[in-house]
């Protein structure tokens, strides 16, 4: 049978040629549409790290007022809100998040001695005692407890908890409990002073980064208190129940979140799920790839419509031959699947030489990957947090089957109508005296 | 039992203007083993007869039997076995795909079985041999003469060993030399192999000299 088809398109290779030509740059100009499009969404979309699907951000407002609002007051209420939030049936539990915590849009980063150029870490601050593991869903790595959500263990003001990568890249092969975040670099002049009591799972701080190494640095009242000069950034997150959505929850409680949960001058308001916020926070990388999306499908169905009309074209000769072969035992179904078969061998030999063009392009311009803290990241973060986009060979043959996966679906659909229609075409009508 | 049983057959063919009766009432039975000509004007249905006892074509009403089996309400699939293991065709066109060499054209019926390449080569070379074109396995049919043509589509219907050979005007599109030759070989595979051959034809010299003359005219079988 695949002989069959491969000598039917010797034969035909004049009438084939067009379609031949539009499939390879279809080949090539979709893997290179589709490539930046497939990395962003691989990045967007991703596991976090965290539980952003059980989540519910609510923000904190402030009534304004002649009289003077301490900072003291002002944090005081905010842990009223806290406390009044946790108490809905609903909410397993709540932490505050301030401005150095995920999704913000303010890049908080810190440096590290490492290698000959020294590493970036991004600094997420959390509240002593307030459950900010374990609203997130941040799990343990590596030791007694890995897998399991952290426990946060009592923390001085000089302790650090890290995230994985962050760990073996400063304590490359050794437990990095109870080592300092700079404490192998001699020349470091900061001091050793934060010292490292807890491990966990890698996160994402913002999607358009690669690989996020995290210090977690503990934050107690007082120091909340000297930093709480207004509410701007600074947020409440509720982790709902298991079985509960938080859009239901947002849903359902929006307007007794705004009526009731006020203390003093501080009130809540705009809740929504995670998620959404973190698709907003994404929206300028999420509108480039609609764009980008919006112009491979373009090239899809251009080619969809290119192999209709070129099998269709087809039908006369096409339909005498379906009738002998239907003379000789072909099923309606064996012949529509030998002109879709003969449709999948172009596509994939097509597909062949426009990946092949593109390889040698991309060899020498490079390929999509994420946005990094430093120009060049250190190696042995690379090498903490592997992502297949930084693999050539990876990336280029995940990209090529997207491409090869597309392509087939729209020569399928696209041969489909002509197929049936030929298949169906009777074989007395196909073999008629002319 | 007959071979080939067909009873109270009817083909109406319907347009939105007009019905016209390609076949009336037709009764005809096929021993195994027998060379039956089908001999009529044009126009009188004998092709659309062929058609019919050749599942390339369903009747109005009346019923169908080869082989002991009623053919009437197969599905697609099993028609298409059904023909592929049962019946052969022989065309007045030859009908050979031209993208296609000789072996390869002869190989196409046993492409619908399973059957391993090295199999279907092996009995496609055997059948070229015994049609005497073996040395033209690798030409492609616009290389052939008609006659040679003709023989390949012989070969190609009886590679699949069917009992069966439609044969619709085959000597049609070929002088008299070549006629005769390919009607030499019909009357081989009849009296060798015991093929039962149903033929079409307008040439009376060659209908004599089968075993049964089936005479049709206006859709009416009139012996």
């Amino acid at each position: 049978m695949i002989k069959l088809i491969f000598k039917n398109i010797l034969a035909n290779r004049g009438r084939y040629l067009p379609v031949m030509v539009e499939l390879i740059l279809i080949a090539a100009v979709a893997w290179l549409v589709l490539e930046p499009v497939i990395v962003q969404k691989y990045l967007l979309d991703r596991h976090p790290g965290y539980e952003p699907d059980r989540l519910v951000r609510i923000e904190v407002g402030e009534r304004s007022s002649a009289e003077e609002y301490s900072r003291a007051d002002r944090y005081a209420d905010l842990l009223r809100l806290l406390s009044r939030l946790r108490s809905f049936p609903e909410v397993e539990s709540a932490t505050i998040a301030t401005s150095k915590s995920f999704e913000s849009r303010n890049i908080n980063a810190n440096s590290y001695p490492c290698d000959s150029t020294g590493g970036a870490y991004f600094e997420v601050d959390f509240v002593k005692g307030q459950d900010f593991f374990k609203t997130f869903g941040i799990r343990s790595s590596g030791g007694p407890d890995d897998g399991k959500v952290f426990s946060e263990p009592p923390l001085g003001d000089h302790d650090r908890i890290v995230s994985r990568g962050m760990a073996q890249v400063m304590h490359p092969g050794v437990n990095p409990i109870d080592h300092y975040i700079n404490e192998y670099s001699e020349t470091y002049t900061h001091g050793r002073k934060d010292l490292i009591v807890g491990v966990v799972e890698d996160a994402v701080y913002l999607p358009r980064f690669s690989r996020s190494a995290i210090v977690y640095i503990p934050k107690s009242d007082e120091d909340m208190e000297k930093n709480m000069g207004g509410f701007y950034n600074t947020s409440l997150i509720a982790r709902m129940k298991p079985g509960v959505s938080p859009a239901d929850f947002v849903r359902d409680n929006y307007e007794t979140i705004g009526r009731d949960l006020r203390s003093g001058r501080a009130y809540a308001h705009s809740p929504m799920t995670f998620s959404e916020y973190r698709d907003i926070q994404s929206i300028d990388m999420r509108k480039g790839n609609f764009l980008m999306s919006a112009l491979a499908l373009f090239l899809i169905v251009n080619l969809f419509l290119c192999v209709t009309g070129s099998f269709y074209l087809q039908t006369r000769d096409r339909s005498r031959d379906a009738g002998i072969m239907r003379a000789f035992g072909a099923s309606r179904a064996s012949i529509m699947l030998n002109l879709i078969a003969e449709g999948w061998m172009m596509t994939i030999l097509a597909w062949i030489i426009g990946c092949a063009g593109v390889y040698f392009w991309v060899e020498k311009d490079g390929l999509t990957k994420g946005q990094e803290l430093m120009d060049q990241p250190s190696q042995r973060l690379v090498e903490a947090i592997p992502l297949w986009i930084d693999n050539f060979g990876q990336h280029f043959a995940i990209v090529s089957a997207v491409v090869l996966g597309l392509m087939l679906l729209s020569v399928t659909l696209g041969i489909w109508l002509p197929a049936r229609h030929i298949s169906r075409v009777s074989p007395v009508d196909a073999l008629r005296e002319e | 039992m007959s071979l080939i049983e067909l009873k109270e057959i009817n083909k109406i063919y319907r347009t939105d203007e007009i019905e016209t009766l390609a076949l009336e009432n037709v009764n005809l039975s096929i021993e195994k083993g027998e060379f039956v000509s089908v001999m009529g004007p044009s126009g009188c249905g004998k092709s659309t007869l062929l058609n019919i006892v050749g599942l390339l074509d369903n009747p109005s009403s009346g019923s169908i039997t080869i082989d002991g089996v009623e053919v009437g309400n197969m599905s697609d699939r099993r028609l298409a076995r059904f023909r592929n293991e049962k019946l052969g065709f022989v065309f007045q066109s030859f009908h050979l795909i031209n993208s296609l060499n000789v072996i390869d054209n002869v190989e196409l019926p046993l492409i619908y079985r399973s059957m391993s390449a090295s199999e279907r080569r092996r009995r496609a070379k055997d059948v070229l041999e015994r049609v005497g074109l073996s040395h033209r396995m690798f030409h492609t049919p616009s290389q052939l003469s008609g006659g040679q043509c003709q023989r390949v589509a012989i070969a190609r219907a009886i590679v699949g060993n069917p009992e069966i050979i439609l044969a619709d005007e085959p000597t049609g599109n070929l002088d008299s030399k070549m006629g005769s030759e390919v009607m030499a070989l019909l009357h081989t595979l009849n009296r060798e192999d015991g093929r039962t051959i149903m033929m079409v034809t307008h040439n009376e010299e060659q209908a004599t000299g089968t075993d049964r003359i089936v005479r049709f005219f206006d859709g009416r079988r009139v012996n």
